[in-house]
């Protein structure tokens, strides 16, 4: 066999691949989600490599498999201490940490990254899904009544869940990486009466967020109130109004460690999984399982961070198979010395 | 360079730089799919290795698939190697063959490569690093050097006993 023969042998059993450029996007959006933002609090970061696609179905599995054991009836015995015992360890760890304050003339950035699901009905009559990321920076200045800025940006991520990318573009599904756009406001009131709005869980402002009370009953019978009659079950719409309100990054020390407390009376919350990874970090998963879906809420109890959220189908939908991710937002915060600007190291 | 101030958005011209030749050489071993896992995670432990990267040592590159190859090992060892070659050789596309006459000598062809398959995997991994990270890494001895950390020298050594040995392995299996 002579050298060329040789070379030829190694190009027919390592074939070239052509560079796929999505896969490259998606590749890239999660390096540069877990290097570009910081942490406020002054606790160790500690970043984790992400999940390969087997782990996260084993991770699926392993959802569903807790699930299964808890849905029907009462929750077992000692499963409701440990959630109560976990949450109350997150809540002390939030009463210890010192919330950075941001200095004059600087922003604080929260930076989201989210996974929705996009439906398409195109002229072919045919039903596609596709599972879409798109990131939100949210640069809100040291006076809050000073403008915010808001940049969205898709990611370029897609996962076609039902019907397939090349049935998809024949049917005419447009595919393209939409630009980033950019929201200015006081107040980050974005689409209304800017610092004249009524806030909500939704949309909090510092004054909705001290109004609200420190008690964890208190804040419980709160939560209860204002989110009665929406969503699909009246216990997990009050797992989403407290994922909505952490997400903000607004809430203060004290009301996370207390808003902790009050999810440890909530019925029917479980763990989900002990060990929850979202775009590379790790905590605790707390669930509800309702409605064909899990939604649950992701916390380290050894700090107190809140890592994120993700919703799972556990029953089929529109052709999805249980265990499929429907939403997920992770949320990091830093502090940046410009709006626009990456926060700082 | 890749510390202090803006070392997020350098670190992302980095990303830009170098995830395309990194794509294509984990992708031809591993395929895309795992390919895609790779890169992401060699470009995780690359930033939370940064602060020991010494630019005096070697290139960014070599630093890279340094790290891409450690990842690429690991992965290797989750499989189980006979699973790895009939998993490579089963994307060799294989027609119906119009000239039944010669359909011998195609199946011979295809003994020979996977004789040669085998032989690569079997290699020492020190050994398969040098000749991938040449042969479709594209990267000359001190670069391959500097990201396994050996010495030049024994870089191109290495690499002329591999190929002698493997040619000549090619040539037995295919006299046999």
């Amino acid at each position: 066999m002579t050298d060329d023969d040789f070379d030829s042998a190694l190009r027919t059993i390592y074939a070239e691949v052509p560079l796929d450029p999505r896969s490259l996007a998606r590749a890239r959006s999660r390096v540069l989600e877990t290097v570009t933002p910081v942490v406020v609090t002054p606790r160790k970061q500690r970043w984790w490599p992400r999940l390969s696609a087997a782990a996260a179905a084993a991770a699926v599995v392993a959802v569903l498999a807790a699930t299964a054991l808890h849905r029907d009836g009462s929750p077992p015995a000692g499963a409701m201490v440990e959630v109560a015992q976990t949450l109350n360890a997150a809540a002390d760890a939030e009463i210890r940490t010192v919330d950075v304050t941001v200095p004059p003339g600087q922003f604080r950035y929260i930076a989201t990254h989210a996974l929705s699901l996009e439906n398409h009905q195109p002229s072919d009559g045919r039903l596609y899904i596709i599972r879409t990321g798109s990131r939100a920076e949210v640069w809100a200045p040291a006076d809050r009544k000073a403008e915010w800025l808001r940049r969205e940006t898709d990611t370029g991520e897609r996962v076609w869940l039902i019907g397939t990318a090349e049935s998809g573009r024949e049917a005419g599904i447009e595919e393209s990486v939409r630009p980033p756009t950019e929201l200015r406001a006081r107040c980050g009131d974005w689409y209304e009466d800017p610092c004249d709005r009524d806030a909500d869980w939704q949309s909090p402002n510092d004054d909705f967020l001290a109004d609200l009370p420190r008690d964890p009953r208190e804040l419980y019978d709160r939560l209860r109130d204002d989110s009665d009659g929406k969503g699909n079950d009246p216990d997990q719409e009050v797992l989403v109004y407290a994922a909505d309100a952490l997400r903000s990054g607004l809430l203060p020390a004290d009301l996370r460690a207390a808003l902790y407390r009050a999810l440890a009376l909530l019925p029917g919350l479980i763990i989900t999984e002990r060990t929850a990874t979202l775009d590379g970090r790790t905590g605790t998963a707390y669930g509800i399982a309702a409605a064909g879906t899990i939604q649950e809420i992701v916390i380290n109890p050894a700090t107190g961070d809140f890592i994120g959220e993700r919703k799972r189908l556990s029953a089929p939908m529109d052709g999805m198979r249980p265990g499929t991710l429907i939403e997920s937002t992770s949320v990091r915060y830093g502090i940046s010395p410009a709006a626009g600007a990456p926060p700082a190291r | 360079m890749l510390t202090g101030a803006g070392a997020a958005d350098r670190f992302a011209a980095v990303f830009d730089e170098h995830a395309g030749g990194l794509w294509r050489y984990l992708a031809r071993q591993a395929g895309a799919a795992v390919a895609e896992d790779l890169v992401a995670e060699t470009f995780l432990a690359a930033w939370e290795a940064r602060d020991d990267y010494v630019a005096e040592l070697g290139s960014v590159r070599s630093w890279l698939y340094g790290i891409a190859v450690n990842l690429l090992r690991r992965h290797h060892r989750g499989q189980a190697q006979q699973h790895r070659i009939s998993q490579r050789l089963s994307g060799l596309r294989q027609p119906d063959d119009p000239e039944p006459d010669r359909a011998a000598e195609r199946v011979d062809a295809r003994t020979r490569l996977e004789g040669l398959a085998a032989a690569i995997a079997g290699l020492p991994e020190g050994d398969r690093d040098v000749l991938l990270l040449t042969s479709l890494g594209g990267l000359d001895s001190a670069e391959i050097g500097a990201a396994l950390g050996i010495p030049e020298g024994t870089v191109r050594s290495r690499l002329h006993r591999v190929r002698r040995n493997l040619r000549a392995t090619a040539i037995e299996k295919g006299e046999s």
